[in-house]
């Protein structure tokens, strides 16, 4: 039908466009930066639809549709266990796309084969340390920087020598909340533990205010409780999101309850970790650590108990010796005084008993009697005056022939 | 006994009046008195060992 100006089917021209984006696009594949902006993943039927946005100054400058399909759908697990974040919208990635363009359905969009995880680790990691900067920065009096090692408030808190009232944080009925009880009830010491748990979500986008929330009910109790344990387990290795913020870093950092953090972080260490008192692995990783805390206070206890008694056992023993030394010693010297002073009276009786002239004239000694009284001053008698001479057992009656002065030598006595 | 007494100053006590019998320091009229003394302050100090000796087998029984 002519209707005086020329004119097509629309297939042509959109066969026509085909060929010319073709011409153009075909075998050409692009690196670019685009932010997610809405996402529809189809995991049965495996394919995902993106809207790829550009904003500058907030505004949408660029935007267009893109799709992952069945071919490379991996990309989207692989993406969340290497980097960790979960595939949702507002991530800024980087891009291997081809152009397409279906003239049956009239649909341009980006396919894409390739997403560099490597960009997204290297942004996640700028941004964590652009947090940490405004931590130490903004916080010093909580937070500081020395030798490559955070030191906080938190970290200087003392651990108690037994811990015993735990405050949870952890997800209702999530594996790190059950590793973490199952690991503390089950202790082979039989220690018991007070557990209070401050339920929170620990994924997703109020996770971080959730986490803060509790952390602050709990400072409420802070002379009650022994411990904070944020417990995160279990299989997923993504979205660790609420642990790398700059809040809640801050509120562990600024806590004056030691913290211990057991949140399954593989592949690197959280803010929240470098801020905490004690960062382990895992909960349950964490509830052995409580358990070794227990333990070895246990065991000095008792070290010590034993050698308290030892040292008491020793004391007792040596005042023991020393008593009974010193019992023996004085029953010995006792006797031995009381033998000295009787041997010493033996002796005096024995001289007394020499002493009696009896005895004296038993030995052959003599004793003269003048009028019956006993001569002891020669000058008193005279020649011819009657003596008598008693000797052991005999008495001579005799006169005096002569008197003369006695020589010494004459008489042997 | 004076009431103040403690195991030490027994002890310290019972040593003198050993180390005096020993060096016949004493007058025997006094040794009686002495010999009184010391039984005395052995005894003494031999409840009181008896007595650190039961608590401590009693609390080990209890702790250890």
């Amino acid at each position: 039908m002519d209707i005086g100006f020329k004119y097509i089917k629309l297939s042509e021209l959109v066969y026509d466009i085909e060929k010319v984006l073709s011409d153009k696009y075909k075998n050409k594949t692009y690196w670019i930066v685009a932010e997610t902006s809405d996402i529809k993943k189809y995991d049965q039927r495996r394919y995902c639809f993106i809207k790829l946005i550009e904003n500058s100054d907030s505004k949408v400058v660029a935007k267009i549709d893109a799709v992952i399909w069945w071919q490379y759908y991996d990309l989207i697990e692989q993406f969340e266990v290497i980097t960790g974040k979960t595939f949702s919208k507002n991530l800024e990635l980087l891009l291997n796309v081809r152009i397409s363009f279906s003239a049956k359905f009239g649909s341009l969009n980006l396919e894409i084969i390739d997403i560099s995880f490597q960009y997204t680790i290297g942004k996640l990691e700028m941004e964590r340390k652009e947090i940490l900067r405004r931590l130490v920065k903004e916080n010093p009096n909580i937070i500081t920087l020395v030798d490559g090692e955070y030191h906080t408030y938190n970290k200087s808190q003392h651990l108690p020598l037994v811990i015993q009232n735990i405050a949870l944080v952890s997800a209702p009925n999530s594996d790190g909340l059950n590793d973490f009880i199952h690991e503390l009830e089950t202790n082979k010491y039989g220690f018991k533990f007070n557990i209070d748990k401050y339920l929170t979500q620990i994924q997703g986008q109020n996770a971080s205010r959730m986490i803060i929330e509790q952390l602050k009910a709990i400072k409420k109790f802070d002379h009650i409780y022994d411990v904070v344990v944020i417990a995160r387990g279990g299989g997923s290795q993504i979205d660790f999101g609420a642990f790398d913020t700059y809040e809640v870093g801050q509120t562990i950092a600024a806590l004056n309850i030691p913290v211990f953090t057991g949140i399954g972080h593989e592949r690197n260490i959280s803010i929240a970790d470098l801020m905490s008192h004690t960062s382990v692995k895992t909960p349950t990783k964490a509830a052995s650590y409580i358990i070794d805390v227990n333990a070895n206070f246990e065991e000095k206890i008792e070290s010590l108990g034993y050698s308290f008694y030892d040292i008491l056992r020793d004391i007792l023993d040596m005042q023991n010796e020393k008593l009974s030394y010193l019992a023996d010693k004085f029953k010995i010297e006792t006797r031995l005084f009381i033998n000295k002073k009787s041997n010493e009276l033996e002796k005096l009786k024995l001289s007394v008993k020499y002493l009696n002239p009896k005895n004296v004239l038993s030995r052959g000694y003599a004793v003269l009697f003048h009028n019956k009284k006993l001569l002891t001053d020669p000058s008193l008698v005279q020649k011819d005056d009657i003596l008598k001479t008693v000797l052991k057992d005999t008495v001579i009656t005799g006169k005096i022939l002569q008197k003369e002065k006695r020589d010494d030598n004459q008489f042997n006595l | 006994m004076t009431t103040n007494l403690t195991y030490n100053k027994a002890l310290g006590e019972l040593e003198k009046i050993v180390k005096q019998i020993e060096s016949e320091e004493i007058q025997l009229d006094a040794l009686s008195e002495k010999i009184k003394r010391a039984t005395e302050l052995i005894e003494f100090c031999k409840t009181k060992l008896r007595t650190t000796e039961e608590e401590f087998e009693k609390s080990r029984s209890i702790i250890g």
